[in-house]
C-alpha cells in the first residue's frame, strides 16, 4: 500500500470520492499534488521521520537484528540452575563465614539471622559436546548447552526487586529512566510498518502475591513515547483500544479515515504544521494495526509440532509457554525488541517444590524458542538473553536450626552474584563465562556489571552505547550512565 | 522533524542557537561560549573534583585564565584552541575515546571569536539576578499591545521577520479558552466576545477567563504533574492514599489568586507559621507527594532517605530549575553545585516526623475534617431516600391486598394444616459427603445438620449420599441455616451471605445383581419455599437450566430458609436402598453456596413445611376473631415472605450501611510534613548510597545561588535554618532563579514550549533563553506584581504575540519550524486530559462539580487486574463521576489511566511536555467509551433541535459545537454525504446501530429512539469531528 494508495482504489469504497468530487476538490485548494503528497505519508511509523541511518544508526556492523529477553522477574536461583557448587557441600547447616560475607547486607527478612549455608537442592551434570553443568530442574535448557553461553559472573547493586529490576532494564534504579527496548527501538527502529518494534509480554504465573510488573519496565522514560515498549495482552483486546466497537464495522472506520485524511489534509494545506501529516500517518499506522495484531495473535497457524516443541502449556493463553511462541512470531514479523516476562521466582520459602515447578515452566519453553529460531535459520540475527534481576543466597531462609529439615526452606535475595544465559545473535554457543567463589556468593572471575551486560546487548545490535546518547534535563542520557563495558570474550 | 518530541527537536536547535556563527552580532560569554565548555569539557574539568583532569576547571574565571589556557585577544596561540584543533590521539580535546563529539566549526569560530574580542568572562545568566531592562525600540509600534510584544518584535525586526496577522475571533476565543481553563468557553463568555465589536472585548474575555473556577483547575492540573500527585503509594505495594484534599487547596489557591510567594512558602512550611490553621498544614502535601514504598524486605530507613532525596531534586526542578538530583552521588558535573551543598539542601528536609513506610503507616498525617460532609453524604442519602420510596410503594400494594390474601389463607387453612399435620418429615442420614474441589470439608453436627467448615469455591456440587427411614419418598425438604462464620452470620461465605442453589438432583441408590449399584433418577416435578428472591424462584432449582437457582436474598440474612421438592407420585423404597442427594451451586455468582444445612424426606408428594403461617392459623381460624395483633402479625409474615419487599430491603439495608460508612468518613488522613522534636543529624552520602555517612552537614543553601547569610543572616546567631527559611530564600527577590523559573512555565503552558525550551534546567546545560530580556522582564514584573500570577498570565495572554494566527508560512516553516522566534501563534496537541475534557464539555456531558475525591471513569476492563492481579479492583463510576474533569480522574501511580497518553509519569517531579504523535493515541480517540459517548451526545443534542435538520445543517451545526465555528463548504459537503450514506447503511444494518448506540452510560434521548439510522451516523460523523487535528490542537 505504501505510497500507492491508489484513487480507484478510494473510489471503488462505498460512497467515498467519485470523480466529480475529485474534480471539486481542485476548487477547495486540494488538487492532485496534495492529495498525492498526502497519501504518502502513510510511511510514517513508529521511528516516523528520524530515519535510523540518517542518525548514523547502527554504529557498525551489527551481529544480531533483533532482540528477545527472557526475563525471570523474582530471581532465579543460580545455586540450583547454572553454578555448580560441589565444595559447599562440607559447609552445609554452618554459619556463612564473614570472609566471604565481608559484611553484605540481606534484606530485612532475613536481617539479623544466622545465615546457614544450604548446598544446591539439585544434582548437575554436564551437557552437550561443551560439557556446561546445569542443575537437574531445566534439562531442556541443558539440552542445547551447545547453543549457549552462561554467563555466571552477573553482578548488580540493588537487593530489593524493584530497583534491581528497574537498573537491569533501564541503567538506574529510580523509575523514570528510558528502557532497554526503548533504546534500541528509539535507535533501530522498527522493521514492520504495521507492528510495534518494542513488544511485551507478560506471563500468568496465577500466583497474586507475585512481584509486580510495572509498566516503567517497558517505559520510555525521556524518549519520545512512541518508544515505549507496547504490551499485548492475553486476554481481551491484545492491544488497549484496538478493535472497533461494536457496531462500526472495519469499512465504516475505512470511511472515516477517509474522511479524516481529507479533512485534515485541508487544514494541513491551510497551516502546513508538519504534525499534521504525521497524524494523518499515525491514524492509518493505527488502522493497519488493527488487522496486523490480531493477524499476530491469531495462533491457528501454528502447527502441533510447534506446541509439542513449547510444551503441554503452550496452548494456554497467557502462559509463559504461549507467549515464547508469540515472542517468536513477533520476532519472525520483524519485531526488534521483545520481552517476555515470567514472574513467581521470589521463593523465600518453597525452594525445594515451588522453586523447581518455576524452573520447569521456564525451562522447556526457553530452549523450545531457541531451538524453534535455528531451524527457521533466525538464531544466527535474533539474540536471546534469558535471566532475572539478581540471584539467591547461599544461606537458608528457614526457621528450623538445620535447613535440611525444612521442607519449606528458602533463599534470600543475592545482588553480589548471579547467572544469565545468551544464544544466537553473536554469542558464542557451548561457553560458560565468568566465576564465583565455593559459595557461589562473590564474583571471583570475569564479573559482568548489569551495565556491561546492557553495553553488550547493545553492541551486539550494533550500537556503541556510549554514543548513544539523548539529551535531556541538560545532559547526554545514555542507558549505561557513565559505566558499561562490553563483554567481547563472549562474542563469536 | 515535527513529530518527535519537544525535548528533541530543542536538543536539535539549541545546537545551532550555542554555535551562533552568525559573525554579525557579538559574541557573548554567557550564551554562546559557556554553554560549548559545559557541553565539551566540563565532565573533566568542571565543578566535579572527582573526576577532575590535569588538574584544570574551565568553570571558573581565575581558574581558566590562571592555567593559562586562555591568550586573551590570540585565538591562535590559546592552548584552549590548540587542544581543540589537535590531530595528535593523546591531545585531541574533548579526547577521542570520551564519547563526546568533537566541537564542530561553528563552535570553534565562536571561541576563537569570544578570544579575539577579549575573552570577557561572564556568570552565567541565570545564576545573575533578572533586572528589567529598557525596552529595545520598534517600528510598527502599532502592533505592540505590552512589553512582551516589544521585546518579540524587535528580535523579529532584526531578522526581517513579520509577526503573523492576529487570528480570528473564534480561533482566538478556543485558543484562550481552552489555555486559560482547559475548557471551551462557555456559551454565555463566548457569545458576549462574539458580539462585542469594542477594542476591550478580548481583555474582558480574558478577564471573565481567569476568574471562572476552571481557571484553578487548569492551573492545579498543571501543578499535579509537578508535583507527582497520585492516588496510590508506587513501587510493590502501590496502596491507596486519600491526598485529594490537597488537591482541593491548589485549586482554591489559584482561583483565590494567592500570591506565588505565599502559595510556596505554604507548601514548604506552612507547619512551621504561626498559628498554623489546617489549610496550611494541608498545604505541605506538596512534599509528601512522593513515592513511598512498603515492598516486603524493604528497609524503611533507606525509603526514608529517598524520601528526602527526592524533595531536594524536586525543589530543584520547579523552582530553582537546576538538574540537583546530578549532585547526589558527586558534585554536579556541570553546574556549581557541590554534593556537600546537595546534602545541605537535604537537612532542610531530613527532620520530618517519617519513618520512611508507606501504606496506611506513612506519617505523619493532618486528619482533616471534610469542609463539606454532604460531598460524601448527598448520594447515600439520595440513595436511601430512593430506596425508601421504592420499598413504600410494595409495601403499600402488599397491606391494600391484605384483606383478601387472609381470607384467602385462612380459606386454604385446612389443606395446609393438615399437609403439615401428616408430613412425616425423617432426617436424610449423610454417610457420605463428596465434592470435586478438595478443599471442601464438612463437619456433622448433631439433628442431622451438616456444616461447610472448609472451603468456599466459586462453585460447587455437594453429592450426598445417605439412609433414609421411611418406605417411600414422595418429597425432599432442604433447610438453610445460618452460621456465624459466614457474611453477615448468613447462609453462605458470599459476599452477602446470600447462596444460589441452582439444581436438586435426587436419585436412588440401589444394589442390582453382582452387587453393582444402580442409580434410579428422581424427577422432582414442583418446589415450594418459604422465601424467594425475585428471579429466583425455588423452581429455577429444577428447571433445566444449569446456572439459575434459588436465592434468598434480604435484609435479614440470619433467617433459616427451606424449599420443599415435590414428586409427581410417591416412589417406593427397599430397605437397603440408599439416597443420593445432589446440592449444585452453579451460579455466576460466585461462592453462593448453602453453608450449612439439613436434608428431609416425606413419602408424601404434598407434604408441607411448618411456617410462621401454619403456626398463626393453627392458633386462629376465624379472621372476624383476629385482634389487631394478630392482624399484625400476620401482615408482618406477609411482607417479610415476599421476595420483591425482602429484596428491597435489603437494598435499603444496603443503602444505610453505605452511609453509615460515608458518616464515619467526614474526616479524611493527609500526608503533611510535621517537624521531628529532635532533629536527625544530616550527612554525605558517599555515592549518595543511603547509609554511607561521610561529613555531617547543616542546612544551608547553595553559594552560587545566592548565599545565605546575604539574605537570612549568620547562622550562628539564628539557630539552624528551617524549611520556612528554605522557602524565603527561594522566593526572595534576590533568588534570581525562582521567578524566572516560574513564568517560564506559564509561557510554556500558553505557548506549548518555554522561552527556556529546557523549563527543568536552567543550569549551564539547559538552553539559552530565546527571548532573555523579555524572560528577565517578566519575572521582575511578576516579582513587582507581588507575585501575582493572574496578572502575568494575563500579560501573556492579552500580548500581540499570543493573539496572532499560529498558521505556518512556507518561509517560517524554513527559517524557524519550532516557532523559536515566535512570529506566529502558538499551535500544538493539547494535553490527553483536555482533550478528554474538550469532549465533554462539547457534548454537554461535563460535570462542573469542583473537588472532592478522585473518580473512576472509563476504562477498559482488566487493565488494573492485568498489573496487580486484581489486589485493587477498578470500579468504574456511575452517573456524574463518568464525567468529572480529568483532573479528578483516579491516578494509580503503578498504572497511570490508560487513555491519558503522554501524561507526566507522576513518579517524580516533571515539567518538561511530552507531546507524542502514536498510532495508539488514535485508536485510543477513536474506540474509547468516552469519545464514542460523546460523539453520540453531540449527534443527539443536534438531532433533538425543533427544526427539521437537513444533512448540511446536522454537519454545520457539529462544526459549531465542536469547533466553535462554521463548516466551511467543503467540509458540509464531504461530511454531510458520509452522514447521508451511513444512515443508509445503518437502516439497513439495524442492529449494528442499536450497538453503537449503546455505548456509553448515558441514555438515548426518547424522542430519537425511532430514527436509530439517523442518530448513529451522526454518531459516526461527530467521531471524525471529535478527531479531527483541530479538535486536537489549540491553534
Amino acid at each position: 500500500m505504501k505510497n500507492n494508495y491508489s484513487r480507484q482504489k478510494a473510489t471503488q469504497m462505498h460512497n467515498n470520492l467519485d470523480r466529480r468530487q475529485l474534480l471539486k476538490w481542485g476548487g477547495y485548494g486540494l488538487g492532485g499534488i496534495a492529495l498525492s503528497s498526502l497519501l504518502k505519508n502513510d510511511a510514517a511509523a513508529w521511528d516516523s521521520n528520524d530515519e535510523p541511518s540518517l542518525r548514523g544508526f547502527p554504529h557498525f556492523a551489527p551481529k544480531a537484528k533483533r532482540v528477545v529477553f527472557l526475563t525471570q522477574s523474582g530471581a532465579p536461583s543460580q545455586i540450583e540452575l547454572f553454578d555448580p557448587k560441589p565444595n559447599v557441600v562440607r559447609h552445609a547447616g554452618i554459619e556463612l563465614p564473614d570472609s566471604v560475607r565481608m559484611g553484605q547486607a540481606v534484606s530485612t527478612m532475613t536481617r539479623g539471622k544466622p545465615q546457614i549455608v544450604m548446598p544446591s537442592i539439585t544434582k548437575f551434570a554436564k551437557h552437550g559436546k561443551c560439557g556446561t553443568e546445569f542443575g537437574e530442574w531445566i534439562p531442556h535448557i541443558a539440552g542445547i548447552a551447545d547453543d549457549i553461553c552462561v554467563v555466571r559472573s552477573m553482578t548488580t547493586e540493588f537487593i530489593n526487586h524493584a530497583p534491581a529490576m528497574t537498573f537491569l532494564l533501564s541503567g538506574n534504579q529510580i523509575p523514570g529512566r528510558p528502557s532497554l527496548g526503548g533504546w534500541v527501538q528509539y535507535g533501530l527502529g522498527s522493521e514492520n510498518r504495521n507492528l510495534p518494534g518494542f513488544v511485551v509480554l507478560v506471563s500468568k504465573t496465577g500466583n497474586t502475591g507475585d512481584q509486580p510488573l510495572y509498566d516503567h519496565y517497558w517505559g520510555t522514560g525521556f524518549l519520545p513515547s512512541r518508544h515505549q515498549g507496547v504490551r499485548l495482552r492475553s486476554s481481551g483486546e491484545p492491544v488497549l483500544f484496538l478493535n472497533n466497537p461494536s457496531g462500526v464495522s472495519r469499512s465504516t472506520r475505512r470511511l472515516m479515515l477517509d474522511d479524516l485524511k481529507i479533512l485534515n489534509t485541508e487544514k494541513h494545506d491551510e497551516y502546513l504544521d508538519p504534525e499534521i501529516k504525521t497524524r494523518i500517518a499515525q491514524y492509518e499506522l493505527g488502522f493497519r494495526m488493527q488487522t496486523s495484531v490480531p493477524e499476530l495473535a491469531d495462533m491457528s497457524d501454528e502447527t502441533e509440532e510447534t506446541y509439542e516443541l513449547y510444551g503441554p502449556e503452550s496452548q494456554t493463553p497467557g502462559s509463559y509457554a504461549h507467549n515464547c511462541i508469540m515472542a517468536r512470531r513477533l520476532l519472525q514479523r520483524g519485531v526488534r525488541f521483545v520481552q517476555v516476562f515470567l514472574g513467581d521466582w521470589d521463593h523465600h520459602n518453597g525452594m525445594r517444590n515451588r522453586h523447581r515447578d518455576r524452573a520447569r515452566s521456564s525451562d522447556q519453553p526457553s530452549a523450545a524458542l531457541v531451538k524453534d529460531l535455528k531451524r527457521m535459520g533466525m538464531l544466527d540475527d535474533t539474540l536471546v538473553v534469558w535471566g532475572g534481576e539478581f540471584g539467591r543466597g547461599i544461606a537458608a531462609q528457614t526457621k528450623e536450626t538445620d535447613p535440611a529439615n525444612d521442607p519449606k526452606v528458602g533463599r534470600d535475595h543475592h545482588p553480589r552474584c548471579f547467572s544469565v544465559w545468551m544464544a544466537g545473535g553473536g554469542v558464542k554457543g557451548g561457553t560458560t563465562y565468568g566465576a564465583t567463589d565455593d559459595f557461589s556468593f562473590n564474583v571471583t572471575e570475569n564479573p559482568v556489571h548489569v551495565h556491561d551486560l546492557q553495553a553488550t546487548i547493545l553492541h551486539l545490535l550494533g550500537i556503541d552505547h556510549k554514543r548513544h546518547t539523548f539529551r535531556f534535563m541538560g545532559r547526554d542520557f545514555r542507558l549505561t550512565d557513565v559505566h558499561g563495558h562490553v563483554v567481547k570474550d563472549i562474542i563469536a | 522533524m515535527c513529530s518527535l518530541a519537544l525535548a528533541q527537536d530543542s536538543t536539535q536547535e539549541s545546537a545551532e542557537s550555542r554555535g551562533n556563527g552568525d559573525d554579525s552580532t557579538e559574541v557573548r560569554f554567557a550564551r554562546d561560549v559557556l554553554p560549548i565548555l559545559s557541553n565539551k569539557c566540563f565532565l573533566c574539568h568542571g565543578p566535579d573534583e572527582g573526576s577532575r583532569q590535569a588538574d584544570l576547571r574551565l568553570d571558573l574565571k581565575d581558574h581558566a585564565f590562571d592555567a593559562g589556557v586562555i591568550d586573551t585577544g590570540d585565538a591562535e596561540a590559546s592552548e584552549l584552541v590548540r587542544r581543540v584543533t589537535s590531530d595528535d590521539e593523546f591531545e585531541s580535546m574533548p579526547p577521542p575515546d570520551s564519547g563526546i563529539q568533537p566541537l564542530t566549526k561553528s563552535e570553534l569560530r565562536t571561541i576563537k571569536r569570544w578570544i579575539n574580542d577579549g575573552a570577557e568572562w561572564e556568570t552565567h545568566w541565570s545564576f545573575e539576578p533578572p533586572k528589567k531592562s529598557i525596552l529595545p525600540s520598534v517600528k510598527q509600534k502599532k502592533w505592540v499591545k505590552n512589553p512582551i510584544d516589544t521585546f518579540v518584535l524587535a528580535q523579529l525586526e532584526n531578522k526581517g521577520i513579520r509577526p503573523s496577522p492576529a487570528a480570528d475571533k473564534e480561533t482566538l476565543l478556543r485558543r484562550a479558552a481552552l489555555l486559560i481553563t482547559g475548557l471551551p468557553a462557555n456559551t454565555e463568555l463566548a457569545q458576549t466576545f462574539l458580539d462585542d465589536s469594542s477594542d476591550d472585548a478580548y481583555e474582558n474575555l480574558v478577564d471573565g477567563l481567569l476568574a471562572s473556577s476552571a481557571y484553578g483547575e487548569r492551573m492545579a492540573a498543571v501543578w499535579m504533574d509537578v508535583a507527582r500527585y497520585s492516588d496510590s503509594d508506587g513501587f510493590q505495594q502501590d496502596e491507596p492514599r486519600t491526598n485529594w484534599p490537597w488537591r482541593d487547596w491548589v485549586i482554591t489557591a489559584y482561583n483565590a489568586n494567592k500570591p506565588f510567594d505565599e502559595f510556596t512558602i505554604e507548601q514548604f512550611a506552612g507547619d512551621l507559621l504561626p498559628d498554623a490553621t489546617d489549610q496550611q498544614i494541608l498545604a505541605t502535601c506538596f512534599h509528601r507527594n512522593h513515592m513511598t514504598n512498603s515492598e516486603g524486605g524493604r528497609d524503611p530507613a533507606e525509603s526514608r532517605v529517598d524520601y528526602v532525596m527526592d524533595r531536594v531534586n524536586t525543589v530543584g526542578t520547579v523552582w530553582l530549575g537546576l538538574t540537583l538530583g546530578c549532585a547526589q552521588c558527586h558534585t554536579h558535573k556541570y553546574d556549581p553545585i557541590t554534593q556537600k551543598e546537595y546534602y545541605q539542601l537535604s537537612a532542610y528536609f531530613n527532620s520530618i516526623d517519617e519513618n520512611g513506610r508507606a501504606g496506611k503507616a506513612a506519617k505523619p498525617y493532618l486528619k482533616l475534617p471534610l469542609a463539606d460532609p454532604e460531598l460524601h453524604l448527598a448520594q447515600p442519602r439520595a440513595q436511601i431516600a430512593k430506596r425508601e420510596s421504592e420499598l413504600k410503594k410494595i409495601e403499600d400494594d402488599a397491606r391494600s391486598t391484605f384483606d383478601d390474601w387472609l381470607e384467602e389463607q385462612v380459606k386454604n387453612s385446612d389443606t395446609l394444616l393438615n399437609s403439615v399435620a401428616n408430613a412425616d418429615w425423617k432426617p436424610f442420614a449423610i454417610s457420605d459427603t463428596r465434592t470435586k474441589d478438595k478443599s471442601v470439608k464438612f463437619n456433622s453436627e448433631k439433628d442431622n445438620v451438616w456444616f461447610v467448615k472448609k472451603g468456599s469455591p466459586d462453585n460447587v456440587t455437594y453429592t450426598l449420599t445417605g439412609a433414609v427411614n421411611h418406605s417411600a419418598i414422595g418429597s425432599v425438604r432442604v433447610e438453610a441455616l445460618p452460621h456465624k462464620s459466614h457474611t453477615s452470620g448468613g447462609l453462605a461465605r458470599s459476599n452477602s451471605g446470600n447462596f444460589v442453589l441452582t439444581d436438586v438432583v435426587v436419585n436412588i441408590l440401589r444394589s442390582g445383581k453382582d452387587s453393582e449399584t444402580k442409580r434410579v433418577p428422581v424427577k422432582l416435578v414442583s418446589a415450594w419455599s418459604d422465601y424467594e428472591q425475585p428471579g429466583h424462584s425455588v423452581e429455577r432449582a429444577i428447571d433445566p437450566n444449569l446456572d439459575t437457582g434459588w436465592a434468598v436474598l434480604n435484609d435479614d440474612m440470619k433467617k433459616p430458609r427451606t424449599a420443599v421438592f415435590q414428586l409427581a407420585e410417591p416412589i417406593e423404597l427397599a430397605d437397603d436402598d440408599k439416597l443420593e442427594v445432589q446440592l449444585v451451586h452453579f451460579s455466576h455468582h460466585p461462592k453462593h453456596n448453602i453453608g450449612r444445612f439439613r436434608i428431609s424426606v416425606s413419602p408424601r408428594v404434598d407434604a408441607a413445611h411448618e411456617t410462621e403461617l401454619t403456626r398463626l392459623l393453627k392458633s386462629k381460624n376465624d379472621t372476624k376473631e383476629y385482634s389487631n395483633s394478630t392482624r399484625t402479625r400476620f401482615l408482618d409474615y406477609r411482607l417479610a415472605s415476599d421476595g420483591r419487599i425482602g429484596l428491597k430491603r435489603h437494598f435499603l439495608a444496603q443503602a444505610n450501611k453505605k452511609y453509615k460508612a460515608a458518616e464515619s468518613k467526614n474526616s479524611v488522613s493527609v500526608m503533611v510534613l510535621k517537624e521531628l522534636k529532635k532533629q536527625r543529624k544530616s550527612f554525605v552520602l558517599e555515592r549518595g548510597v543511603w547509609d554511607a555517612h561521610g561529613e555531617e552537614v547543616f542546612s544551608s543553601t547553595p553559594t552560587a545561588i545566592k548565599p545565605f547569610a546575604e539574605t537570612n543572616g549568620d547562622e550562628k546567631a539564628t539557630g539552624p535554618q528551617t524549611r520556612m527559611d528554605l522557602a524565603k530564600w527561594i522566593v526572595d527577590r534576590r533568588n534570581p532563579l525562582t521567578a524566572r523559573v516560574t513564568v517560564n512555565r506559564y509561557w510554556q503552558m500558553y505557548f506549548g514550549a518555554g522561552l527556556v525550551r529546557t523549563p527543568e534546567d536552567f543550569g549551564l546545560q539547559g538552553e539559552y533563553p530565546t527571548h532573555p530580556e523579555l524572560l528577565d522582564w517578566l519575572a521582575v514584573e511578576f516579582m513587582d506584581s507581588g507575585w501575582d500570577v493572574k496578572h502575568v498570565l494575563k500579560l501573556i495572554a492579552t500580548s500581540a504575540t499570543f493573539q496572532q494566527s499560529s498558521r505556518y508560512t512556507e518561509s517560517l516553516l524554513k527559517i524557524d519550524p519550532a516557532n523559536r522566534m515566535l512570529a506566529r501563534g502558538p499551535r500544538f496537541r493539547m494535553p490527553a486530559a483536555m482533550i478528554r475534557d474538550n469532549a465533554l464539555v462539547v457534548s454537554g456531558l461535563l460535570s462542573r462539580r469542583i473537588g472532592g475525591p478522585s473518580v473512576k471513569p472509563y476504562q477498559p476492563e482488566n487493565v488494573w487486574a492485568a498489573s496487580d492481579q486484581g489486589k485493587y479492583p477498578y470500579h468504574v463510576a456511575k452517573g456524574e463521576d463518568l464525567y468529572r474533569r480529568s483532573l479528578y480522574t483516579y491516578w494509580r501511580r503503578n498504572i497511570s489511566p490508560p487513555a491519558m497518553f503522554d501524561a507526566a509519569q507522576r513518579r517524580v517531579c516533571e515539567v518538561q511536555v511530552r507531546r507524542t504523535n502514536s498510532p495508539m493515541h488514535a485508536l485510543t480517540l477513536l474506540n474509547d467509551t468516552t469519545y464514542l459517548e460523546a460523539a453520540r451526545m453531540v449527534a443527539q443534542s443536534i438531532l433533538l433541535s425543533d427544526e427539521e435538520l437537513a444533512p448540511g445543517n446536522i454537519v454545520n451545526a457539529m462544526y459549531q459545537k465542536v469547533l466553535g465555528r462554521s463548516a466551511n463548504q467543503f467540509e458540509v459537503d464531504q461530511m454531510s454525504r458520509r452522514l447521508s450514506g451511513l444512515e443508509k447503511d445503518y437502516a439497513a444494518n439495524p442492529d449494528a446501530a442499536k450497538q453503537v448506540l449503546q455505548i456509553g452510560d448515558s441514555a438515548v434521548a426518547e424522542e430519537l429512539r425511532e430514527q436509530p439510522a439517523l442518530l448513529t451516523a451522526a454518531t459516526i460523523v461527530a467521531s471524525t469531528i471529535l478527531n479531527l487535528d483541530e479538535t486536537l490542537n489549540v491553534e
